[in-house]
């Protein structure tokens, strides 16, 4: 990391959500950074809080969320200190996102073009013509074919790929600093989505822009991100290049999530599985570090301490009693 | 009936104080429809011209009607008559109505376009009118009234029950049961019309009041239950002259109970829809 | 390969109709049909696993669904043990003594699962039904036992689908089909909505049950790795054809089909970051009114020719173990076996 302040910092987040089974706690004291132009992914198994965290970062959350302690700063402001509207000028200029399942999030009854047009718009102050042309201009750098035909093609007519090169169009129209793409992969070909990763990626150098991705997917965050963070039930449990953390991941989790991962040289035999399942969130006596119960290296102390942040080496950094 | 069952049933009463009021004021109904001629205080038919359109008072609570009968306990004598109605008709039309529409959802075919046109030709007259039209032609028997009502609430069963098994029939779990040697009929019967029986009941719910109001509907222009039986129908008709001149109880009371009844069902579907669908239990 | 084949599939098709379109100029509607799976022809040895890849739309469920006997191909044969299934229509076979012998496993255990069932009727129902001569207790006892070879906790079977958790209801899913004692198994995406952690445990029990009961797997995966793994054979589709089959290592490391080789390259590794690779640009052809005198991968592949354009590739060579359907194959030729 750089010395200059980063462009988001996500400062021990602790997030609950008030349901009627119970208070789920959803993040527990998460924190990350992203400095300008990197690219940083969020890797986790569902329930991890991975999705949860990105919406917070956005300001999204839903009114059940409460955040109990900790905050996000983006450019030094504190994201969840700022009124509606303030948000709402944040979003699209300065961080957009782009969601898993690009079908549902297009509007279905409106040409793409127009939604384009309409969110180029919102934040800049163009006429029709030249919104038009710059429409014309994002399609074609998301490597969409004769842009100016699918500029009236509606999101049905458009292959699961070509969607999701539009809903990336769409985030990258306001030339964000930040983007935040949360699975935004998964349901689509695996040719398909090298080509989405390929063109983020490129996107993301050729305009300084950094991104926050979030996946389920090791190998996926492995090939295009500067930097991983692991997440399991809530709490952060090592961040690290991936390099580094494929090469000597330091916590338990890390290594079984790896070696659980099946790669082209794995067999039955050398293929490992994580023990046990995520806890219940809604527990009121979890351990202190929850995978405590999953760990094969458990100790009486991660039960009641919170493992303190550890730095093995220069830049990476694990939440671990006996980290590796 | 399991213990499991009643455990579950229990439960979703208990977490949802809608529901357990709808199902309180539906006992009280069923109560009413049960022994109202033995709660009744006085004889509902006894007419006494001396006291015709006394206002509610301690003797009369709901006050008298212009031939003098205590419109509390024709109200409430009233309720079988009017819950017989509507629950005879309700069943019918969902028996024959789910019977048809999963057949012609699960096999389509021509079958199913002859009876999908018939349902259209239905629904495209003015139901009520159809339903007079039956009671005019068939004479104004209970059994006709029910029979007409079941009728006109036939379409949307069929339709209903035919869009929800087409829905399904190519689900994950029809296809299972076919892996495990169901033969159609089995899947009709064990996978599907189950499957479909939280939203029919909830339609059915629904649909409750609705025939209630049909059965006083046709009371009320006199094409149904013949006086001087009490019926709501019959005595918010006969009320309704008297309101303009200010006897406003006559008409009200039996109005009040009618859209108690049908606010009832209505509350209840969601209640329903909770104990029969498994997947709410927890 | 010795012997009669178990499985043997030979020239199979299925179209489905489509509305016909009026064409822009006018004049007569021209009848559409997609071609969901366009002369496929294998066969499979007993107790082999047999991996089956390609890209959503390549007709790889379709033809899982023909394989377990759910849906009806529209020409071509399916020789099953020596019996060919496919005069048998799907719609009857419910009731055929084969129904038994060949079995599926869904993709989402979720949506297959009866809601209404509890785990044990989800389980004890195909082996009241399929498996003649069995008394109430016996099916439930037959029941309980499936259910401890798939690891299923006891205090499960009473549980409702929505009351487990994913890699139980995986496991349910798999006990359904399992414990009719089946020869064929059909695996449909059988981990693709499970965790990574979870899908290792689901994936070590499928192997497992392979070898102790020497059953024939078609296991049907969008994972590459995943098919590597588990099978013995793989068979690669696109757009209906079948454009590559062979022993898994063969295929993986020498993929002579262009198709074949971005697939394998698109497959993220842990710890490769920014490997430049070769991608197929553009999008698929459309599978609605396929020519049959053009290969399917072309506007798509970095090698097309001319002759690409004017026929469509066989699978072959025939008979040998690797085959392949481009006319200018990638990777060196192997010894015919």
């Amino acid at each position: 990391m750089t010395a200059a302040a980063p462009l988001l910092r996500v400062r021990d987040l602790t997030l609950e959500f008030v349901t009627r089974g119970g208070t789920v706690r959803a993040l527990d004291a998460v924190g990350l950074a992203v400095a300008e132009g990197e690219t940083v992914g969020v890797v986790g198994e569902s329930g991890s809080g991975k999705s949860v965290m990105a919406l917070a970062v956005m300001g999204l959350l839903d009114r059940a969320g409460r955040i109990t302690a900790g905050g996000v700063e983006y450019r030094g402001r504190r994201i969840e200190a700022l009124p509606e509207r303030e948000l709402r000028r944040l979003r699209g200029p300065e961080i957009a996102m782009v969601f898993q399942n690009p079908r549902t999030a297009l509007n279905p009854i409106r040409p793409v073009g127009r939604q384009l047009v309409d969110v180029i718009r919102a934040h800049r102050a163009l006429g029709r013509r030249a919104a038009e042309a710059e429409a014309v201009a994002m399609l074609r750098a998301v490597r969409i074919t004769d842009p100016e035909a699918r500029m009236g093609a509606y999101p049905f007519e458009l292959s699961g790929g070509m969607c999701q090169r539009v809903m990336i169009a769409l985030a990258l129209a306001c030339a964000p600093r930040l983007v935040i793409a949360d699975e935004p992969t998964t349901g689509l070909d695996v040719t398909t989505q090298a080509v989405i990763m390929d063109l983020v990626a490129g996107l993301a150098a050729e305009r300084a822009m950094a991104a926050l991705f979030i996946t389920h997917d090791l190998a996926l965050a492995a090939e295009h991100c500067h930097r991983i963070v692991v997440m399991h039930a809530g709490q952060v449990v090592e961040t690290a290049t991936p390099g580094r953390l494929f090469a000597a991941p330091a916590h338990p989790y890390t290594r079984q999530l790896a070696r659980s991962t099946p790669g082209e040289a794995t067999t039955v035999a050398t293929l490992e599985t994580v023990p046990g399942n995520l806890p219940d969130l809604t527990d009121p006596c979890l351990p202190a570090c929850r995978y405590a119960a999953r760990c094969p290296l458990v100790a009486p102390r991660c039960l009641t301490e919170r493992p303190p942040r550890t730095e093995p080496w220069p830049g990476h950094a694990v939440f671990c009693w006996n980290p590796a | 009936m399991s213990g499991a069952t009643l455990r579950h049933i229990r439960h979703v009463v208990a977490t949802n104080p809608v529901t357990l009021a709808a199902v309180l004021l539906f006992a009280a109904i069923l109560l009413a429809a049960l022994l109202g001629a033995r709660l009744a205080p006085l004889d509902p038919l006894q007419t006494d011209v001396a006291r015709a359109l006394r206002p509610p008072s301690a003797v009369n609570w709901f006050g008298t009607d212009h031939l003098g009968r205590d419109v509390f306990s024709r109200t409430l004598v009233a309720t079988r008559l009017d819950l017989l109605i509507a629950v005879s008709a309700v069943s019918l039309s969902f028996v024959a109505g789910c019977a048809v529409g999963a057949l012609t959802g699960y096999f389509g075919g021509l079958a199913d376009r002859v009876v999908g046109r018939l349902v259209d030709v239905l629904m495209a007259f003015p139901l009520f009118v159809l339903a007079m039209a039956m009671v005019a032609a068939l004479g104004n028997t209970v059994a006709n009234i029910i029979y007409a009502t079941a009728i006109i609430n036939l379409p949307f069963y069929i339709r209903f029950a035919r869009a929800e098994v087409n829905l399904r029939r190519a689900a994950g779990y029809v296809l299972s049961a076919r892996l495990a040697g169901a033969s159609d009929g089995r899947i009709l019967a064990r996978v599907l019309v189950p499957n479909i029986m939280p939203v029919m009941v909830v339609q059915m719910s629904l649909n409750m009041g609705w025939a209630i109001l049909n059965a006083a509907g046709l009371s009320f222009i006199g094409m149904g239950v013949k006086p001087p039986t009490p019926e709501w129908g019959i005595m918010v008709a006969q009320g309704a002259s008297h309101v303009t001149s200010g006897h406003w109880w006559v008409a009200l009371f039996p109005g009040l109970a009618l859209v108690v009844t049908v606010f009832a069902f209505n509350l209840l579907g969601d209640g329903l829809r909770d104990i029969v669908d498994p997947r709410r239990r927890t | 390969m010795t012997g009669e084949p178990f499985v043997e599939v030979h020239r199979l098709s299925r179209t489905f109709a489509l509305p016909a379109l009026r064409p822009p100029g006018g004049g007569r509607p021209v009848p559409r049909h997609l071609q969901a799976v366009d002369d496929v022809s294998f066969s499979l040895a007993r107790g082999q696993a047999l991996g089956l890849v390609g890209e959503s739309g390549c007709g790889k469920t379709t033809l899982a669904h023909i394989l377990a006997r759910l849906a009806d191909p529209t020409a071509g044969g399916l020789v099953f043990d020596g019996r060919d299934l496919a005069a048998v229509p799907a719609a009857r076979f419910a009731r055929d003594p084969a129904r038994r012998r060949i079995q599926m496993v869904f993709q989402d255990a979720t949506e297959a699962l009866n809601p209404r069932d509890t785990v044990l009727e989800a389980i004890a129902g195909p082996i009241r039904l399929l498996v003649p001569g069995l008394r109430g207790r016996e099916v439930a006892e037959r029941a309980a036992a499936t259910a401890a070879r798939v690891n299923l906790p006891p205090e499960l079977m009473t549980r409702f689908p929505h009351q487990l958790s994913g890699g139980q209801r995986a496991r349910v899913g798999i006990a359904r089909a399992i414990g009719v004692e089946p020869e064929l198994l059909i695996l449909d995406e059988p981990t693709s909505a499970l965790d990574v952690s979870i899908q290792a445990v689901v994936l070590k029990l499928l192997d497992r049950l392979r070898r102790e009961s020497a059953l024939t797997y078609v296991f049907v995966s969008h994972d590459l790795n995943v098919v590597r793994m588990l099978c013995d054979r793989v068979m690669v589709m696109y757009l209906g054809r079948l454009i590559e089959e062979g022993p898994v290592e063969a295929v993986f490391r020498n993929p002579r089909h262009p198709y074949t080789a971005a697939l394998i390259d698109a497959i993220p590794r842990l710890g490769a970051r920014g490997a430049a690779r070769e991608r197929l640009a553009g999008e698929p052809r459309s599978p609605v009114n396929p020519s049959p005198t053009v290969c399917r991968l072309v506007g798509r592949c970095a090698h097309e020719q001319a002759r690409c354009r004017a026929a469509m590739p066989p699978l072959g060579p025939e008979g040998a173990g690797h085959r392949h359907a481009c006319f200018f194959p990638l990777g060196r030729d192997e010894e015919p076996c």
